[in-house]
């Protein structure tokens, strides 16, 4: 049987009563916040895990296995990096590095560090003459890491370092005379009128495209030149992270058998990179059909054919020509991974005036 | 009889490359309008001496002389007041016949001038 409820309660202890309730109500308000404030907080500190990239041992352009594995690393890092992922990027491991492929990785890193500041994080290289190559070049400043290594090696302390948005000759040949007035004269001017017109081929017309197979693409006409002297060999690269040479120019600039070909398969023949830049090269080909134009790669050819005992190669997109001063037609090579940009390299070996006296 | 020589290495740089003023600031289209045109339009003879400058190409070349012609569009007795001071002698041929090929354009194009 049900207890009666009493008819009267005692006000005082209704009110007693009440008050408590209302204290629990609030309290149990408090707890819930509290508790849906540290779910948010949670939430909000969500923990994204940061990528491990190890740079490959050896970075080259010309051998085909250290090119592929080189162009693999700069590719992830641009997909990683472009997709706001933070990465960290470990050169332990490095040993070696030719001249081609560290431009190329500093023009790539300065793009990516500029429109993604925070999400990279660096692991120094463990080797002391890398370590040298990198506070030379510029690359730890780029990084933000401060380095007291001692700049002492002789194939080292003589890489310089240009790089730019315009034509401007005057820095690039300020960067190269550094070393270039031991060379002979004629060779001097032909050096630097190479340079300029790749310079000028750079800005003019690298940039007119879009960049194939990379997320991370420079704001204007930017490009990267490295400089060194050893051992009386002269070396200059200079490097743009534009379309290619290939990408600029018709693709169906095609021979006569080529033609024939693609008329009787009805199949439209696309020549390899290499066979683009050779025509842009050998024959003057250029995009813009107007007179006097596509002079530039002809007129480096003719300087170097002039010089004594020099090499240019030409690096755009999948392919690779090279020349020889002296040697008619350039040797072709095509790769299976692309620089997604070109660089041009001059080597002109030399004898010392001294000696030459 | 007025002459002014423009000392490309003194007055410009040592080291000009380049086609168009938007692509640098000692490209040929700069060295054209603000050196070559002035001194044509207020002296009798200009002198445009090359020694000192290292590595001028055929894209400054034409765009400052041959551009004289095509782009400024001097008639032939403004253009004829030039002269050209070089130790290559490739560079002096090259620059004639720059301003030749356009001339030479025109001519056909307008065969009155």
């Amino acid at each position: 049987m049900r207890k009666p409820r009493p008819h009267k309660k005692n006000r005082r202890t209704r009110a007693r009563r009440w008050q408590q309730h209302i204290s629990f109500v609030r309290r149990a308000k408090e707890v819930r916040a509290a508790r849906r404030l540290r779910h948010e907080k949670r939430n909000a500190t969500r923990i994204v895990f940061r990528r491990k990239l190890l740079a490959p041992k050896v970075w080259a352009l010309q051998l085909t296995e250290e090119r592929a594995a080189f162009l693999e690393f700069i590719s992830r890092l641009d997909l990683l990096v472009s997709g706001g992922i933070p990465t960290l990027v470990s050169f332990e491991r490095v040993e070696r590095v030719s001249p081609d492929a560290t431009v190329l990785f500093k023009a790539e890193l300065q793009q990516l560090l500029l429109k993604h500041p925070r999400c990279l994080t660096f692991r120094r290289p463990k080797s002391d003459r890398i370590q040298q190559v990198f506070r030379q070049v510029g690359l730890f400043e780029d990084m933000g890491l401060a380095s007291a290594v001692a700049l002492t090696r002789d194939d080292v302390i003589h890489w310089e370092y240009a790089s730019g948005d315009e034509i401007d000759n005057p820095a690039l040949a300020a960067s190269l005379l550094k070393f270039a007035s031991k060379l002979p004269d004629a060779d001097r001017d032909r050096l630097l009128g190479s340079a300029g017109e790749a310079l000028a081929n750079c800005v003019e017309h690298a940039y007119d495209f879009k960049r194939e197979k990379r997320l991370c693409s420079p704001a204007g006409s930017k490009w990267w030149a490295f400089s060194n002297l050893r051992d009386n060999i002269f070396f200059v690269a200079l490097c743009d992270l534009g379309c290619g040479i290939p990408t600029h120019l018709p693709q169906t600039h095609l021979d006569w058998t080529q033609q024939v070909m693609s008329r009787l398969t009805g199949a439209s023949l696309r020549l390899p990179d290499s066979a683009l830049i050779r025509t842009a090269a050998e024959e003057g080909v250029t995009s813009t059909n107007a007179k006097n134009r596509g002079r530039g790669l002809p007129d480096m050819l003719n300087d170097l054919h002039d010089t004594e005992d020099a090499t240019l190669r030409v690096f755009s997109n999948y392919g690779m020509v090279r020349w020889d001063s002296g040697r008619k037609g350039g040797v072709t090579t095509n790769y299976k991974s692309s620089i997604c940009g070109t660089i041009v390299l001059w080597e002109v070996r030399f004898m010392d005036r001294a000696e030459a006296i | 009889m007025t002459e002014r020589i423009i000392n490309v290495a003194r007055d410009f740089t040592p080291y000009p490359a380049g086609r168009f003023r938007k692509h640098g600031r000692f490209t040929g289209q700069v060295f054209r309008e603000d050196l070559l045109v002035p001194a044509l339009r207020d002296f009798d003879v200009v002198l445009v001496d090359f020694n000192g400058t290292e590595g001028v190409r055929s894209s400054f070349l034409d765009e400052a002389f041959g551009g004289l012609v095509r782009t400024e569009n001097l008639p032939r007795e403004i253009v004829a007041r030039l002269k050209v001071q070089v130790d290559d002698r490739h560079t002096a041929l090259e620059i004639d016949e720059y301003i030749q090929k356009e001339t030479d354009a025109r001519r056909g194009a307008n065969p009155a001038r």
